[in-house]
């Protein structure tokens, strides 16, 4: 998978999810803020990841430290190497 | 009459969060599918016996018990007169391919000393494991106020299994086998429980175990008097068929015949994964919705309830699992009847003089699959596969325990039993499990106002639901303020 590859399919996963519009998800956007999560959709979130790439999220910390959707990109691009 | 609060369900974690939150000043109306209140817990009479169908023991009510406090913030210590189960054999298990019988005595100290003499080669590790069993089961929140309550729900998603836990102390097959007994109370296997949960299950009757003179019914009585009291309404035959909201807040619910009851919050006790279907579809994101419906069950059971014409011993104040082999035990219907582990617990144990029997063995929703949608009518077919599984278990029990030789049937539930009483899917018989990696849902739900609770939320038992009563209600009326008045019954 490339980086884009990566990239798009948290997006898409996120966007069908959490009925986000893909206008609005860009990579500075504030999941909380700007995207209209909260601490009630995090666990969520880790369930749509670990789905989409088939692997396990066990990294709590830096779950909580997360804010942005870049953020997001990083943490799973780190975890997709990690797995390769 | 307008009420604050309607709590779908009137099992313990229903009947539990109403008693709570009528405390604090609201006006709560409890509503329950069924024709009576706690049709689970509540247990039922055949031919002059009285046999429990959900409750059969308590742990952590002895002296200095964590859930002792609880016990009393809730007034239940007035209502229920418990008595202690055997000191020297509270629990015991046999295994058939040996032959031997071994008796957990009750308190830590004791369980040491017996398994050490029991195991002298692994006594050490005994000891350790034993400890960590003692300091971990009174850490699960509300039995201990200071627990942080997110930190130990991921401790049963990301933390390690009996089975790895087990894997460093224990070496002999028997010694796993006692080590991983419990299991059948949670209905998990030892790879797939957590430790923390297995800790706090076993845990609480390795401090102290009792039962409740009048079994369940006598619970279920209690808290309704409790519930009179507060001024709270138990509604049965009320079934509800939707949980509405307004502007992504809850309203209120509609039941089946159309009526609609207006509310600020209301209380699912229901199983999890049923909540779907109650909620319209926008009303839930659907990383949501489908994390409840995929929620995944614990296995079914078939249950015997059975008659003795002298009484049982070896019973009086006392389980009896049986396991087929040494090795870790498993509450696991994917094996034939007769290599599955079971438990046997005397019915009414101070009302029926020794002579009720009952026998839980796990079983699988589709060894009754043919009937599934037959409805409560069910065919001629179906009460002669009842009545062969009752006849195969009742020969098993007098094979595996010479003093059950001779027991009369007096009725048998099925899957599709436990379905009609709990609705549960696949009548799983502890509901959703706490499985490991798997991330159980919080009292709070995506919806304003809509709150879960039940054994799903903190574990099966009388324990766990109380505790998850604590979780919701604490969600509600901030936990500093139950976690306050807790202190005060310390």
């Amino acid at each position: 998978m490339t980086e884009q590859e990566v990239i798009e399919l948290i997006d898409s996963s996120l966007a069908e999810e959490f009925e986000l519009d893909r206008a609005d998800m860009t990579p500075d956007a504030n999941i909380y803020e700007d995207l209209g999560l909260d601490s009630l959709d995090t666990v969520d979130m880790v369930i749509v990841l670990e789905g989409a790439f088939d692997f396990k999220i066990r990294e709590e910390e830096s779950v909580r430290a997360i804010r942005t959707l870049g953020d997001i990109h990083q943490f799973v691009l780190q975890k997709v190497v990690e797995h390769s | 009459m307008q009420q604050d609060v309607i709590v779908i369900g009137s099992g313990l974690s229903g009947l539990t969060s109403a008693l709570l939150l009528a405390r604090s000043g609201r006006k709560v109306l409890v509503l329950e599918q069924h024709a009576r209140p706690a049709p689970v817990v509540n247990g039922f009479s055949r031919q002059g016996l009285y046999f429990d169908s959900g409750f059969h023991y308590v742990g952590g009510l002895g002296k200095g018990g964590a859930f002792r406090p609880l016990f009393r913030h809730l007034g239940l210590d007035r209502k229920l007169e418990l008595f202690p189960f055997a000191a020297d054999r509270f629990d015991q298990l046999k295994i058939v391919s040996t032959g031997e019988t071994y008796a957990l005595p009750v308190g830590f100290a004791e369980i040491r000393r017996e398994l050490g003499a029991l195991f002298p080669q692994q006594r050490e590790k005994i000891d350790r494991y034993i400890g960590e069993i003692e300091t971990t089961w009174s850490r699960f929140p509300y039995l201990d106020l200071n627990t942080d309550i997110a930190d130990y729900a991921m401790q049963t998603v990301h933390g390690e299994s009996l089975k790895e836990r087990l894997g460093e102390f224990a070496e002999t097959p028997e010694l796993l086998s006692l080590l991983s007994m419990h299991s059948l109370l949670y209905g998990l296997s030892p790879e797939m429980a957590p430790f923390t949960l297995n800790a706090q299950v076993a845990g609480s009757y390795y401090h102290s175990a009792h039962g409740i003179r009048g079994g369940g019914r006598a619970l279920v009585a209690a808290l309704l008097e409790l519930l009179d009291e507060a001024g709270v309404e138990v509604r049965c035959g009320a079934e509800v068929t939707s949980i509405d909201a307004e502007a992504a807040t809850v309203s209120g619910v509609t039941l089946a015949d159309g009526e609609q009851l207006q509310a600020t919050e209301v209380v699912a006790t229901l199983n999890p994964a049923l909540l779907p279907q109650l909620l319209q579809p926008g009303q839930l994101r659907p990383a949501y919705r489908k994390r409840l419906a995929g929620l995944k069950q614990t296995c079914s059971a078939y249950i015997v309830f059975a008659r003795s014409a002298q009484a049982i011993e070896s019973l009086q104040k006392s389980n009896l699992f049986v396991q087929p082999q040494p090795g870790l035990l498993a509450a696991n219907p994917d094996c034939p009847l007769r290599e599955r582990a079971y438990y046997l617990a005397a019915a009414g144990q101070e009302q029926n003089g020794g002579h009720g029997v009952i026998g839980i063995i796990p079983a699988h929703v589709d060894e009754v699959a043919d009937w599934v949608d037959a409805g409560p009518q069910r065919s001629p077919a179906y009460r002669q596969h009842k009545e062969r599984i009752g006849a195969e278990l009742l020969a098993l029990f007098a094979d595996n325990n010479p003093e059950l030789a001779g027991l009369e049937l007096l009725e048998l539930a099925t899957p599709l039993t436990l379905h009609d009483y709990s609705l549960a899917p696949q009548g799983a018989v502890y509901g959703v499990g706490r499985f490991l990696g798997q991330y159980n849902p919080h009292p709070m739900t995506r919806l304003r106002g809509l709150f879960l609770s039940g054994q799903a939320i903190a574990a099966p038992g009388l324990l766990g639901t109380v505790v998850s009563s604590y979780l919701t209600c604490g969600s509600i009326l901030g936990h500093e303020q139950l976690r306050g008045e807790i202190r005060t019954c310390h």
